[in-house]
């Protein structure tokens, strides 16, 4: 005896094969650790960049021909410390526990993404010292070399602007980027 | 409900129907990428959705009501996007089956031709037919589709129709 067609189809179709469902947790806690992973390789290599400026700074410090310049350096060193404490300070917390919730997760990912909003104000009051130290040592290399022109400091003051540049136009799209992904957290929540 | 237990409802709805809502994602959107975010998009949907959930219905009839509303947005979304005709039952009765039912063997060509008659129909009728597929009584599927008793078992004998002529004849030849 064979079956009614429609109870075949019927077979054929519930009998199709369909892969693990998506499960939201899963989701979401995979994004939140995606997430913290690329802040936390962000801060390792601005670690980096900083030792390689501590050891550079202080090495000039030590050497420096006037006492202008080594302030300059010192400052500098300073402002280097206070730049890796500014970033370090933003370093990711510790994922929710694995039986969290879904709302927990996203409670959690939405504060993460909130606590790396940074304003182009944060940026210049991170970046300041060491740039009030790159004043100094400019006044120093004034008093150590007191025929030198605009044009010996000029490739200083060209990185300077473009710095302030890059940092601006970085700064403004991070925030839009940092704001859609609030809001699709917000949409998980509010519908 | 808190959200351990949105949680937890939302898990065994996955677990138990997840395979329905990739077969329903299938037969609402044909490309596969643009699937994968549907039925992400139905997840989510449902997940949401058990924060408001009472028990007043089964959870069956709870998911596919979700999942029918997620995707039948999508497919209206998408069609502003990208216009696709539609057929109402009464045309599709009329039209011609285009697949000659003599190569129709295997059943994989049946899913195939099974799929490509529900991609014609206009998302009322192919919500009433997943749901028969699907195996739901006419009753659940009037909760799920807002349609009356009437209504659904009228869809039902003329989508069964439809099938029997498109089908039968072929799986009696195969």
């Amino acid at each position: 005896m064979t079956q009614p067609p429609e109870d075949h189809l019927k077979a054929l179709w519930q009998g199709q094969e369909t892969e693990t469902p998506a499960m939201t947790v899963k989701a979401i806690r995979v994004l939140a650790r995606n997430y913290g992973d690329i802040l936390r390789s962000r801060i390792w290599m601005g670690l980096a960049i900083a030792a390689v400026e501590v050891v550079m700074f202080g090495s000039n410090a030590w050497r420096a021909p006037n006492e202008i310049l080594r302030v300059g350096w010192l400052i500098s060193l300073a402002g280097v410390g206070w730049l890796t404490w500014r970033i370090v300070s933003k370093r990711p917390g510790r994922l929710p526990p694995a039986e969290a919730s879904a709302q927990a997760l996203i409670g959690f990912h939405r504060a993460e993404l909130e606590r790396q909003r940074t304003s182009f104000t944060w940026m210049t009051v991170t970046a300041a010292p060491v740039f009030a130290g790159s004043f100094v040592v400019m006044l120093g290399f004034q008093k150590a070399r007191p025929n030198m022109t605009l044009a010996n400091i000029a490739p200083l003051l060209v990185l300077i602007v473009v710095w302030w540049f890059f940092a601006f136009v970085w700064q403004r799209r991070q925030s839009r980027r940092l704001a859609e992904q609030i809001a699709e957290m917000d949409d998980l929540t509010q519908g | 409900m808190d959200a351990s237990q949105q949680d937890e409802r939302y898990a065994a709805a996955a677990a138990e129907l997840g395979g329905a809502i990739e077969r329903l994602a299938r037969a609402y959107e044909a490309e596969v990428d643009v699937r994968g975010d549907l039925i992400q998009d139905i997840h989510v949907a449902l997940w949401r959705s058990f924060a408001a959930f009472d028990g007043r219905c089964s959870l069956r009839t709870w998911v596919y009501r979700v999942a029918h509303n997620t995707a039948a947005s999508h497919v209206q979304k998408r069609r502003r996007f990208r216009p696709e005709r539609w057929a109402s039952l009464d045309a599709i009765e009329a039209l011609p089956d285009t697949d000659d039912p003599e190569t129709a063997v295997g059943e994989r060509r049946a899913l195939s031709r099974l799929m490509s008659l529900i991609h014609q129909l206009a998302p009322p009728d192919r919500q009433v037919l997943l749901l028969y597929l699907e195996d739901l009584d006419a009753a659940a599927m009037g909760e799920i589709t807002g349609l009356s008793p009437g209504a659904v078992a009228t869809k039902i004998h003329r989508l069964k129709a439809l099938l029997a002529r498109r089908f039968a004849e072929g799986r009696a030849k195969a």
